[in-house]
C-alpha cells in the first residue's frame, strides 16, 4: 500500500472514529412535535350526552399518538363505579368501533354519582383518565358543587381507583 | 551575548517572573483564605450529612416496626392531612430499604417542612423545618456564608474561582527548579518545628498534593455556581452535550396536555338558571398517586424516587429519582388527568458534559464511592485548611513592622504585564476573578500609587 492510500485510509478511519465518539457523546433529544413535547399518548374520554336509569349508553376514548389515531391497543377496558364505591367497580372490554376510537356500552342501574375509567395500554404505554358524571336531578346538583369545588381547590385530588 | 551572560539574563528572567507569580499568589492568598477555610470547614462537616443526619434524625428516618405491608402512596398522603389540617403535601418519596420512612415536601401553614411518615401505618414520625436543619445551616454556610442572598453567592464563587489560581500559582512555586530532592517538594522537612522552612514545607508540599483532588471538588462545585454555571451550561448547551429537555424535577415543567375542560362549560345551566337536566357529565379528574408510582414502576424507574403532585389545573406529575450515585437518574413528567408520560430522561439520555457534571456534582458531595469518596473529601478540606494555617505562619515570620509584608515589586515591566495577561485571560475564563483583578488595579492606579503610606505599606 502507498504511503498516500495508507494515510488516506487512516484520516478515512480517525474522522468515523471521531464521529462515532461525538455521535455518543450528545444528548439524546426526541423529535418533538406542536406542542413541543416528543409523541406521547393523548386521550379523550367522551361521556353520552345523556344517560336514562336501566338504558344503555356509549362510552368511548380516543386514542392517539403524534396526531396519528393509535390502532389495535394490547388492552382497552372501561371501569365504572359509584360514587365512594370503588372497590365495587365493574370492568367492561372495549371495541375499536373506529380507528383509534375505544367503545363500551354500559347501562347504569340507578341515580347518583357514578366514575368511568379507562383503561389503555400499548407498547409499554399506559393512560387511565376519569370522568365522573351524574345520572338524576339530585346528583346533578351534587356533580355541580363537586366540581366547583374541584376547581376551587387547584390541587384537590378526586375519588381514585 | 556570550553564553554566560545568557544563561545569567535567563535567570535572572525566570526570578523575575518567580517574584511577580509570587506577589500574586500572596495577595490571593491573604484576601481569600479566610473564605476557603470557612468553605473548606462547613464542607467537611457537609460531607457526613448522611451520618451525622442519620444520627440526628434516627427516630424519623427509620421505623420503630418493619410492617408486612405499605400503604398505598394515596392513602398515605390522604392519611397524613386528614390528621394534619394545616399541612399542604407536595411530593412523596418512595424510600427502598424496609425500614426507611418516607419523606415527604409538605407546606406546614405557609413554612416548607419535611414530614417523615411511616409507609406501614401513615404515622407521622416527625417534621423537620427544612430551611433549619442541621445540614442545610451547613449547606448555607458553603454556598451563602449563612447571610445569603445574591453578594455571599457570587464571593463564595469569587474565593472557588481564586482557590484555582491560587493552585496554579502555587504550583509555579512550589515546581522544583534547581534541585531534585524529594525532601521539600514531595515530603516535607519537619526536623525544625517552627522554623520558616518547616511552616514553607507544610504549606507546600500537602498543597502539592492535594492540589489535583481540590481541582476536581472546585470544578464541581462551579456548575452550582451563579456566573460560571450558566456560561457552562451554555457551553454544553452549543455543543448539543448538555441533558435533553425537561431532564430535573427542579426547573421548567411542561404542562398536562389532556385539557381539563371549565365546568361552566360542561354544565351551562349552573349559570344561567335554566332547569336541570336528568344527567350531566363532568370534568377529567386528577389521577392518584397510585397510578402514578405504578407507571413509574412499569417504566423501571428504581426506588428511590420522589413523586412531585401537580401545581394547578395544567400542573403534571413529576417523578424522578433521588439516588445517591449517579447512573440510574430519571426524570418523568405525566399529565395528571390522562398518567401519559410526556418526557421521560434517563442518565444515558445525558450528554457527555452534562454526565461530567453529575459525576463531578456526586464527587464534590461525597457520594461517587461511598466513604472513600467521603474521606477523599475530608482530606482535600483538611488539606486546604492545614495549607491555609501554615501559609499565615510564614507571613508572620517574614512579615516586618509597619508593612504588609508582601513579597517585593520587581521593576521588570515587561514580566509584570505578561503575567498580568495571564491572569486576565483566566478573567476571561472565570468572570468574577476578571473583575476583581480590574477593581484591584484600578484601585492600584488610583489610590495606592498615590498615597505614600500605602506604596509602602504594600512594597510597590
Amino acid at each position: 500500500m502507498s504511503k498516500r492510500r495508507l494515510f488516506r485510509s487512516a484520516s478515512l478511519g480517525s474522522f468515523l472514529l471521531l464521529s462515532a465518539l461525538l455521535f455518543g457523546c450528545t444528548a439524546n433529544i426526541p423529535e418533538t412535535g406542536e406542542s413541543g413535547l416528543p409523541a406521547h399518548l393523548t386521550v379523550d374520554l367522551h361521556l353520552p350526552k345523556t344517560l336514562e336509569v336501566g338504558e344503555d349508553a356509549d362510552f368511548s376514548v380516543e386514542v392517539s399518538k403524534g396526531g396519528k389515531p393509535v390502532r389495535h391497543t394490547e388492552q382497552a377496558q372501561f371501569l365504572f363505579w359509584p360514587e365512594g364505591k370503588s372497590n365495587a367497580a365493574v370492568t367492561m372490554k372495549a371495541t375499536e368501533s373506529l380507528p383509534g376510537v375505544y367503545t363500551v356500552s354500559h347501562r347504569i342501574d340507578g341515580e347518583g354519582i357514578y366514575y368511568v375509567q379507562s383503561l389503555i395500554q400499548t407498547g409499554g404505554e399506559r393512560v387511565l383518565p376519569i370522568k365522573r358524571f351524574a345520572v338524576g336531578p339530585k346528583a346533578v346538583e351534587e356533580l355541580i358543587a363537586m366540581e366547583s369545588a374541584a376547581r376551587s381547590d387547584e390541587t384537590a385530588h378526586g375519588e381514585h381507583h | 551575548m556570550s553564553a554566560g551572560e545568557t544563561i545569567r539574563s535567563s535567570k535572572g528572567l525566570s526570578k523575575t517572573i518567580y517574584q511577580s507569580v509570587w506577589r500574586w499568589h500572596f495577595y490571593a492568598g491573604i484576601i481569600f483564605a479566610p473564605f476557603l477555610i470557612i468553605l473548606a470547614f462547613s464542607g467537611a462537616v457537609y460531607l457526613f450529612k448522611p451520618q451525622i443526619e442519620g444520627y440526628l434524625y434516627k427516630d424519623m428516618l427509620v421505623v420503630r416496626e418493619v410492617g408486612t405491608q405499605r400503604l398505598s402512596p394515596a392513602q398515605i398522603i390522604e392519611k397524613v392531612q386528614l390528621d394534619n389540617p394545616n399541612l399542604k403535601v407536595s411530593s412523596l418519596t418512595l424510600t427502598k430499604a424496609k425500614d426507611a420512612s418516607y419523606p415527604m415536601s409538605a407546606s406546614l401553614s405557609g413554612t416548607p417542612t419535611t414530614v417523615y411518615v411511616d409507609p406501614y401505618n401513615g404515622e407521622v414520625l416527625g417534621t423537620l423545618d427544612t430551611a433549619n436543619t442541621f445540614s442545610s445551616f451547613f449547606k448555607k454556610l458553603h454556598s451563602e456564608l449563612v447571610v445569603g442572598g445574591t453578594f455571599a453567592n457570587r464571593l463564595v464563587e469569587l474565593a472557588a474561582c481564586w482557590a484555582i489560581i491560587l493552585l496554579l500559582t502555587g504550583l509555579y512555586l512550589w515546581w522544583p527548579r534547581n534541585r531534585s530532592s524529594i525532601w521539600g517538594t514531595v515530603l516535607p522537612r519537619l526536623s525544625k518545628p517552627g522554623s520558616r522552612l518547616f511552616w514553607r514545607d507544610l504549606h507546600a508540599v500537602p498543597a502539592f498534593w492535594i492540589s489535583l483532588l481540590l481541582i476536581v471538588i472546585i470544578a464541581g462545585g462551579l456548575p452550582w455556581s451563579g456566573i460560571m454555571g450558566p456560561q457552562i451550561d451554555r457551553l454544553a448547551n452549543s455543543t448539543n452535550t448538555n441533558t435533553p429537555p425537561y431532564a430535573y424535577s427542579f426547573g421548567a415543567k411542561p404542562s398536562s396536555v389532556t385539557v381539563a375542560k371549565d365546568v361552566a362549560e360542561d354544565l351551562p345551566w349552573a349559570a344561567e338558571n335554566l332547569p336541570l337536566p336528568r344527567s350531566a357529565g363532568g370534568g377529567y379528574i386528577t389521577l392518584s398517586t397510585d397510578a402514578i408510582a405504578e407507571i413509574a414502576d412499569s417504566k423501571d424507574v428504581a426506588k428511590p424516587y420522589t413523586i412531585t403532585l401537580p401545581q394547578g389545573e395544567t400542573g403534571v406529575f413529576t417523578v424522578s429519582t433521588s439516588h445517591v450515585k449517579p447512573g440510574n437518574n430519571a426524570t418523568l413528567h405525566l399529565d395528571q388527568y390522562s398518567g401519559a408520560v410526556l418526557t421521560d430522561v434517563r442518565f444515558a439520555d445525558y450528554g457527555i458534559m452534562a454526565k461530567a457534571i453529575t459525576y463531578g456534582i456526586a464527587f464534590h458531595e461525597g457520594k461517587l464511592f461511598g466513604l472513600p469518596n467521603q474521606l477523599l473529601g475530608l482530606v482535600a478540606c483538611l488539606g486546604l485548611i492545614l495549607t491555609a494555617a501554615s501559609a499565615y505562619m510564614m507571613w508572620k515570620k517574614r512579615k516586618p513592622d509597619g508593612k504588609l509584608g508582601a513579597p517585593n515589586k520587581h521593576d521588570n515591566k515587561k514580566v509584570a504585564i505578561g503575567v498580568t495577561l495571564i491572569m486576565l485571560v483566566c478573567g476571561i475564563i472565570m468572570p468574577l476573578v476578571g473583575i476583581s483583578i480590574l477593581i484591584v488595579l484600578v484601585l492600584d492606579v488610583l489610590v495606592v500609587h498615590r498615597v505614600k503610606p500605602l506604596r509602602h505599606w504594600f512594597s510597590v
